[in-house]
């Protein structure tokens, strides 16, 4: 019954309308009750002023005239009525009748009886003594009848709301939770208003249950729609992050990495990857030693600027050297947390291609004559070919004197038109066929051929020194002055071996060099057949 | 104003001649033993209340006819009844027993049987009395 209550409206309507029911019977039936007793006395008081009234001329004459049989007519009477139990008439000196037991003075009711003919002159008394016990017990019957009545009335009442409340609002409404506990949310079921409670505020309650019905399910679609979406548009980017060449990383501001793709493990390689993604893991930025300042200064350059860097780094561990291209981006999250992105890419093969393009130029690019590895292969190409091999040739190792002050004083670019320059003279000082090298920095090879004899090796050496010796434009305007101290070995004279006879000439050069400069040297030969290269040097 | 009334009756019984014409007046037989009468013992005695006289002889009333004017303005200005009223009065004491209704008669009657009957008390008109009747009182 009490769980009843909680959880029915209709039992705790009908609960409450009862109960109201009793409580107001009870209280007007108090009201009433009181009200009707003290009327019904009052009324029977009444009654019995108006039968005394009644007969009061009767028993008027009666006591005007001793009359006893007229005075017990009058007596017997009025004792007729069960409202008197006791009546007496009497004269002004006797009692003329009685009926029933007369109580004392109080508790009767006394009529004074004027005489018939003469106002004013009382010629008897009619005394009453009311029947109490009867009036009251008619009184409280009267009372209770009436209490009865108006209980009966509220009874009908309240049975007759309950039923209405059942029949016209708790069942609807019963039917109604019903439904709508059977409804799937987000499901096309509505509820289906009932035809009598179509215009009333229960249809308007069952109108605006299904709008609300209507638009979850229209926001559980459209969101379903949006998730399908979503997901569909995450797998792309997981596909694209999984599936990327590039390594992918996302790393906070201390270096710590969050988030990688497989690429990244595989380009940084199983060793580093195990240092940065360990519990206690260090910093990205630290993991390269040789790099660690470049890739510190590159993040701190990203967090000021905001920019993105690229670093390219080189990596010394297993499995062998590599080259990274190493991009790093800021990224802010939607909580406003700063981290970086870093995209790394193995460029190993075309850093390699590239230092292997380098070696293999045959051309300096300043002075447009033979790089060292090339002029070098270019002299045993010539003097390994048979046509040649009974040729004489000199070769003249020219080092550049007072070529370090102009590129102190006037620059790079002074410089380099300096060696532009000589790199011109030289050329024109030379034969087809004689080959011109920048051996590097301010040295420079000539191998040329011996036409006539030896000595032929001092003209070409007097020639190279004097077109050195004119004046170079280094700078609008600005003229300089060098010179060059020149060492010659003698092929096949000294030595048939490239490498060798470019020792001898560099020896002889040094030997120009360190003495007086501007000038040239032949090598000679050692005195002592040694077998230490070394003791060959000192030995000078 | 007792006093009075018993003065004035006293002085009117002395003097039967000095009645105005047209008065009426009660009378009996010149030895009735009753002397002079006031309105309330008149009342009384025509009402019922008084049926003896103190020697024991019971009272003979005397009516006017009821068509007559005497007994219609005798009742009127004794009592202030009408003549129905008296009736009515009367009527309901017929019951008891205790009362009989006076004779009716003329006046001629009247003063015949007043001469006759010294217990008999009618009521006439003050012209018709003779020596042989007395004037117990008047009612105006």
């Amino acid at each position: 019954m009490l769980t009843k209550l909680r959880t029915s409206i209709a039992t705790r309507l009908a609960f409450i309308l009862v109960l109201a029911g009793v409580v107001s019977a009870l209280s007007t039936g108090y009201l009433f009750y009181s009200y009707t007793y003290t009327k019904e006395l009052a009324q029977s008081q009444k009654n019995i002023r108006q039968l005394a009234h009644a007969v009061s001329q009767t028993a008027a004459i009666a006591a005007y005239l001793d009359d006893l049989t007229l005075a017990k007519e009058v007596v017997e009477g009025v004792a007729g009525s069960d409202l008197v139990k006791a009546v007496e008439l009497k004269s002004t000196q006797e009692s003329l009748a009685l009926r029933g037991t007369m109580p004392t003075m109080a508790e009767t009711m006394n009529f004074d009886l004027e005489s018939p003919f003469s106002s004013g002159e009382v010629v008897g008394k009619l005394r009453l003594a009311p029947n109490i016990a009867l009036i009251k017990a008619d009184a409280r019957k009267a009372a209770i009848n009436h209490v009865v009545l108006i209980s009966i009335q509220t009874a009908v009442l309240t049975a007759l709301i309950i039923f209405l409340l059942n029949t016209q609002l708790i069942t609807e409404i019963k039917r109604l939770a019903r439904r709508l506990h059977n409804i799937r949310v987000g499901s096309d079921q509505r509820l289906v208003p009932t035809q009598s409670h179509k215009y009333d505020e229960i249809g308007s309650l069952t109108h605006d249950i299904n709008e609300l019905l209507s638009s979850v399910e229209e926001n559980i679609n459209s969101e379903r729609t949006l998730r399908l979406e979503v997901e569909e548009l995450e797998n792309r980017f997981r596909d694209i992050f999984e599936q990327s060449s590039h390594g992918i990383a996302i790393v906070d501001t201390d270096g710590k990495m969050k988030l990688h793709n497989p690429s990244f493990k595989n380009i940084i390689g199983e060793k580093c990857f195990q240092k940065v993604s360990r519990q206690d893991s260090i910093s990205f930025f630290v993991l390269f030693d040789e790099e660690r300042a470049r890739l510190e200064s590159a993040a701190a350059e990203v967090l000021i600027k905001g920019e993105s860097q690229a670093v390219d780094i080189k990596v010394d561990d297993e499995p062998g050297t590599r080259w990274l291209y190493c991009l790093i981006s800021l990224m802010t999250d939607d909580e406003k947390e700063s981290s970086f992105e870093i995209v790394l890419q193995d460029i190993s093969e075309r850093r390699n291609r590239e230092e292997k393009l380098k070696g293999q130029a045959e051309i300096d690019a300043l002075t447009n004559l033979y790089n060292r590895g090339t002029g070098e292969s270019r002299i045993e190409q010539l003097i390994s070919s048979a046509d040649t091999k009974r040729n004489l040739y000199g070769l003249f190792m020219i080092d550049l004197d007072g070529f370090k002050p102009v590129n102190d004083q006037y620059g790079h670019e002074a410089g380099d038109k300096v060696l532009i320059a000589v790199a011109n003279r030289l050329l024109s000082s030379i034969r087809a066929g004689d080959i011109a090298i920048r051996w590097g920095g301010d040295e420079f090879v000539i191998f040329a051929r011996l036409t006539s004899d030896l000595y032929e090796a001092s003209n070409i050496a007097e020639k190279l020194l004097a077109v050195l010796r004119e004046p170079i434009e280094c700078q609008p305007e600005m003229l300089v002055t060098i010179s060059a101290s020149i060492g010659i070995s003698l092929y096949p004279f000294n030595t048939d071996n490239v490498e060798t006879l470019l020792k001898y000439a560099d020896l002889a050069m040094y030997e120009v060099k360190s003495q007086y400069k501007n000038g040239y040297n032949y090598f000679k030969p050692p005195v002592f057949k040694v077998v230490d290269t070394q003791n060959v040097i000192t030995g000078f | 104003m007792k006093t009075i009334l018993v003065l004035s009756i006293l002085f009117l019984s002395m003097m039967p001649s000095l009645a105005a014409s047209g008065e009426i007046v009660v009378v009996a037989n010149k030895n009735n033993p009753l002397a002079a009468l006031n309105k309330q013992q008149i009342i009384d005695i025509f009402m019922g209340r008084t049926k003896f006289y103190s020697s024991g002889d019971r009272i003979v009333l005397l009516d006017q006819e009821i068509t007559s004017s005497a007994r219609k303005s005798f009742y009127q200005n004794l009592v202030n009844k009408t003549l129905n009223e008296i009736n009515s009065y009367r009527a309901r004491l017929l019951f008891s027993g205790r009362f009989a209704l006076p004779k009716e008669v003329s006046d001629d009657e009247m003063i015949k049987r007043l001469e006759k009957d010294p217990n008999a008390i009618g009521y006439i008109d003050a012209d018709k009395i003779n020596d042989s009747l007395k004037v117990l009182g008047y009612v105006d």
